[in-house]
């Protein structure tokens, strides 16, 4: 175990940070355990903290920026790329749903017997698709709706790997 | 020096709102660059002495720093941000040694105690008092004493329980002590060690 601490640690550290000894704390260290322990620790971290000529020269600021900047844009160009994708994908799901609901109202023959045909789709929705003039234009806007919503809720930038 | 009056977390992060959108270019070049001129030479200085290895300094300053742009944090004030810049260097220097567990760095920590007539003769042999510690005990007693970081901040720092890192220094300044005080190291001024 090691000494216990003194309330004259703090003192005793300031002072040899800052090599601003008095002659009391001198004799104080002297015979104190603890403190001798604090101010040789501290001593020795003052001395390796104020060397520096052995360590590699720092890297230029502006460098340091710019290559963080250039590869975060790859990384945003990547996931615009990828956004965009998705976009572009919901929008065909949407224009082709909108398309089979103008041919529907258009054609109710056909219509009818592809409903018929889809059993799966519920009637109700059908029907609401093929009953107003406006259907067809509100789910085509609700897809274009989605889709640039799901574009947006696309997170920027990943949390950074700090945990 | 870290704060000590720090009351806000360091995580979760608080981005500021143009930041939030990942901008790193939300951080003006003469804020970035005043920022760092503060804080690189103090970030190269932990990571050199806490790594024991030149070498990778200047990737993980260079890492360390694209991560926080990245992040887009500002904090509640520099100190706040600096303390997230230490907590990622500290984490890089976590993934270098289990990276290089077996190598250059756990020779390091492999050392043995130096021998008593080998006397500490400042620069490279004060490196090397510190790397006879492991690898967390150089982060801990770093914080503590050059960086006077406060308990919580250093908890924040490593991510260790803020409960317990003070037994946690209090073993590592034992470990340092005795081995300084084996190889003759004597406090420059400090009478009696
Ligand atoms: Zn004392």
């Amino acid at each position: 175990m090691s000494t216990p601490v003194c309330r004259r640690a703090e003192e005793v550290r300031r002072a040899a940070r800052d090599s601003a000894w008095t002659d009391e704390l001198r004799v104080h260290v002297a015979g104190c355990a603890a403190c001798g322990e604090e101010a040789l620790l501290a001593s020795f971290f003052a001395q390796l903290a104020s060397e520096t000529s052995d360590l590699p020269p720092l890297p230029d600021a502006g460098s340091v920026r710019l290559a963080g900047l250039l590869s975060l844009r790859r990384a945003r160009a990547v996931r615009l790329a990828r956004a965009l994708s998705i976009a572009t994908a919901l929008a065909w799901t949407c224009g082709g749903a909108a398309a089979a609901v103008v041919a529907l109202r258009a054609w109710p023959l056909p219509g009818a017997r592809l409903a018929a045909l889809a059993g799966a789709i519920p009637r109700p929705a059908v029907a609401w698709l093929v009953a107003s003039p406006g259907s067809a234009l509100l789910a085509f806007g609700a897809g274009l709706l989605i889709a640039l919503l799901a574009v947006g809720a696309l997170d920027p930038e990943p949390a950074p790997n700090v945990s | 020096m870290l704060s000590k009056s720090l009351t806000a977390p360091i995580l979760p992060a608080a981005p500021c709102p143009a930041a939030a959108a990942g901008r790193a270019d939300a951080c003006p070049e003469e804020e970035f660059r005043a920022f760092y001129d503060r804080t690189a030479p103090q970030l190269r200085a932990y990571l050199a002495r806490c790594s024991g290895n030149s070498s990778v300094v200047a990737d993980l300053i260079q890492e360390s720093y694209f991560r926080l742009l990245r992040s887009g944090f500002r904090g509640q004030g520099e100190e706040h941000r600096k303390n997230y810049l230490f907590r990622i260097a500290t984490n890089l220097l976590t993934d270098l040694f289990r990276r290089r567990r077996g190598a250059e760095s756990t020779q390091m920590e492999a050392r043995p105690v130096m021998a008593p007539d080998d006397r500490l003769n400042l620069r490279a042999d004060l490196s090397a008092a510190l790397g006879t510690l492991s690898p967390r005990d150089r982060q801990l007693l770093w914080l503590a004493y050059v960086e006077e970081a406060s308990h919580r901040d250093i908890a924040r720092i490593t991510g260790l329980r803020e409960s317990s890192i003070r037994s946690m220094i209090f073993r590592a300044r034992a470990r340092l002590a005795g081995r300084l005080r084996e190889a003759g190291f004597r406090p420059a001024q400090g009478g009696k060690a």
